[in-house]
């Protein structure tokens, strides 16, 4: 390998076949370098009388972009493909560790150039931290497919495997429409949604757009007077009872029982998790001697069998 | 009741070569191709890196040693009543593919695997069952694997019967889905031996229990096995609801009753659909198909997903009911299940799994 000054006209930035970068911010690299200039010169190589990035996409552009004249390089002359991307890799892999999407652009990569899907299980993904599965190489090879719209929200919100995982279940039609759901939400409640969906898409055997364009969710998609969060999270909420419609009329009699009965609001009563134990949990707060008091006192007023029994037996049989 | 699994492929780790069982398999498998290999480890990162490694490695078969302890505990599960029930891991894996299967998970080596240092089961059973002489146990080859699937090549449960009849303090049970019993009955019956089925509805069998048997031919086997003398058992396990299940298992508890002499049933198990989480993308991979995930199945105490409880509740009724038209003094038992459900259900909660040992234990009394 060999540095030499190239002049930044002479470089082909049309001809992507090692690129594993798209999304990325310049900003912060052309503050960078326009302070103290580029520390590390990016790699090139030649094919057909052109030169060709092999790392150094972002470095390039933002020297493009300080409308630089010329960039210092070194060149890499080799002429088979996937030896030189092999270099590109192992190059990036010391200075950093890769996003999802670089990931997943590997791999569509290394089999462009040749080596076989067992071969990249084998060999390649431990080196991208990637277990070492078909499933894993399959997954991968779903998110690289993804339209740019999905992977530039990717990208955006940092969206993490458990998440995109569901999200290549969806056809693009349907990511189109979940896109604005998923972005107000953290990563836990975007799981929660692609997940709950895709069930009740399965459970009832139809398209999860139909599940989306459903009247009560269309009608929150149309409230007017709520933020993104606020829909997306009456969305989700809803798309969460329609997965678990008994455990919810199970949840609902509980809270109708304890209206009834007059369950004072201050002092929190809890079924155990879904229902699964015996178990309730009671709890209140107190500052002073004379609260702590007073919540006792409005405790007391169930501590007789017909009071209490109700509430712990409430089931949506019971209501009926 | 012919349709035998036979591997495409053995392989033989080195050491285990020259074990009578191996030449036993050997011989039995005729044309299959064999290859001798020094570290199973190699065959089994193999398979794992490839597509589906569960249905490849049903194709194949490993003939290795065990070199831990044949005999454990059955794990059951956190926070649910246990059985005390111990488990002989002779063989494991299984070549049938049920969708629900928890070993798709379980499992790090995908492999079907004989274990053919069959000495050392007899050497470990032996001071296991002395340590615990003053108990009944309660043992069976079917965690697992399936007890069966593989007795014509091993002849495994003549060994296991042999043993097993002469111990008066273990109850003994082949637990199965198969109709290959043709070995195991060449055994004269013993009442410390059972048979048993994992029984379902037809649906799910057809559906979610790929290369097992129907359900009527279960319990055509099953009849051979009380004519012959053996006491029986059946497991609902996992019952799975579905638009439909209360017709589905109505039929086949009939069919059970209908089929099989109810006074030689030592037992009936039921257990709801239940799984690891980690086991739901693995369904979903391989079997897409299927819509079992989509039921209300709520996370439980111990992390895995089942039925929201008032729906297991139903399922249970609902079967006891259909069994207990006919007979109410067959025992049955929960597997994996709360204390609430036992006393909802049955209206008895076990202090814990020796109480409910003894009380699957104790008809067989006479055999201690």
């Amino acid at each position: 390998m060999r540095s030499e000054n190239i002049q930044l006209d002479h470089i082909n930035v049309q001809d992507e076949r090692y690129r594993i970068s798209y999304y990325f911010d310049l900003e912060a690299l052309i503050h960078s370098i326009r302070r103290i200039g580029l520390i590390h010169p990016p790699v090139v190589t030649h094919r057909n009388g052109e030169i060709l990035i092999v790392t150094g996409w972002k470095r390039i552009l933002a020297c493009q972009s300080l409308s630089h004249f010329s960039i210092p390089c070194c060149v890499f002359e080799e002429g088979n493909d996937l030896n030189v991307f092999r270099l590109g890799l192992e190059e990036n892999r010391t200075f950093r560790s890769f996003t999802i999407l670089e990931k997943a652009e590997i791999v569509k990569r290394l089999i462009r150039f040749g080596v076989s899907e067992k071969v990249v299980v084998r060999d390649y993904l431990s080196l991208l931290a990637i277990p070492q599965t078909m499933n894993h190489l399959d997954t991968y090879l779903r998110i690289v497919s993804l339209e740019p719209e999905t992977k530039e929200f990717v990208h955006e919100k940092g969206v993490g495997f458990p998440v995109l995982k569901l999200l290549v279940f969806y056809s693009e039609e349907e990511r189109r429409i979940l896109l604005p759901l998923l972005r107000p939400l953290g990563q836990n409640k975007q799981q929660d949604l692609l997940r709950n969906l895709l069930e009740i898409s399965k459970r009832d055997g139809i398209p999860a757009r139909d599940v989306l364009g459903a009247e009560d969710i269309q009608e929150i998609s149309a409230k007017e007077n709520l933020s993104p969060l606020q829909i997306a999270e009456q969305i989700r909420n809803l798309v969460l009872r329609k997965r678990y419609p008994t455990l919810f009329a199970w949840k609902d009699a509980f809270e109708t029982q304890k209206k009834a009965l007059g369950w004072p609001v201050d002092i929190r009563i809890e079924p155990s998790p879904n229902f699964e134990d015996e178990e309730f949990t009671v709890h209140f707060s107190f500052k002073t001697f004379d609260e702590y008091m007073e919540r006792l006192a409005k405790l007391n007023v169930f501590a007789s069998q017909e009071k209490i029994v109700p509430l712990l037996r409430s089931s949506p049989d019971r209501n009926e | 009741m012919n349709n035998f699994y036979f591997p495409k492929k053995i392989y033989i780790e080195k050491t285990s070569l020259h074990f009578p069982l191996t030449e036993k398999i050997l011989e039995r498998a005729g044309h299959i191709p064999f290859e001798i290999i020094a570290d199973k480890q190699d065959v089994i990162s193999e398979i794992n890196m490839q597509r589906d490694p569960m249905s490849i490695g049903k194709e194949t078969l490993l003939i290795t040693q065990q070199r831990g302890e044949f005999v454990k505990p059955c794990p059951c599960t956190p926070g649910y009543v246990g059985c005390n029930y111990f488990i002989v891991n002779a063989d494991i894996n299984c070549p049938l593919d049920c969708t629900y299967c928890i070993l798709q998970n379980y499992l790090d080596n995908p492999l079907i695997t004989v274990h053919v240092n069959t000495e050392d089961i007899w050497r470990q059973m032996d001071h296991f069952l002395s340590k615990h002489r003053h108990h009944t146990l309660r043992i069976g080859t079917g965690e697992l694997g399936d007890s069966l699937v593989l007795d014509h090549l091993t002849d495994r449960s003549q060994g296991l019967i042999g043993y097993f009849r002469e111990k008066k303090n273990a109850l003994f049970e082949l637990k199965t889905k198969t109709t290959n019993i043709t070995n195991a009955l060449v055994c004269p019956p013993s009442e410390n031996i059972v048979f048993a089925w994992s029984l379902n509805s037809e649906k799910v069998a057809r559906e979610e229990e790929k290369g097992a048997p129907s359900v009527a031919d279960r319990l055509e086997a099953a009849h051979q096995a009380v004519k012959r003398g053996y006491k029986v058992a059946f497991h609902f396990d996992p019952i799975i609801r579905y638009p439909g299940w209360e017709e589905g298992y109505a039929e086949v508890v009939d069919h059970m009753l209908l089929t099989i002499d109810t006074h030689r049933i030592a037992w009936i198990s039921l257990g709801s659909l239940r799984f690891p989480s980690s086991l739901k993308d693995v369904i979903r991979e391989r079997f897409p198909q299927s819509r079992i995930l989509y039921e209300e199945l709520i996370r439980g105490r111990d992390g895995k997903f089942r039925y929201f409880k008032p729906l297991r509740i139903q399922l249970y009724k609902t079967l006891i009911e259909f069994i207990q038209k006919t007979r109410t003094d067959i025992p049955v038992y929960f597997c994996m299940e709360s204390g609430e459900v036992w006393k909802e259900v049955l209206k008895k909660e076990p202090k814990g799994k020796e109480e409910v040992a003894t009380y699957l234990s104790l008809p067989f009394g006479e055999c201690r």
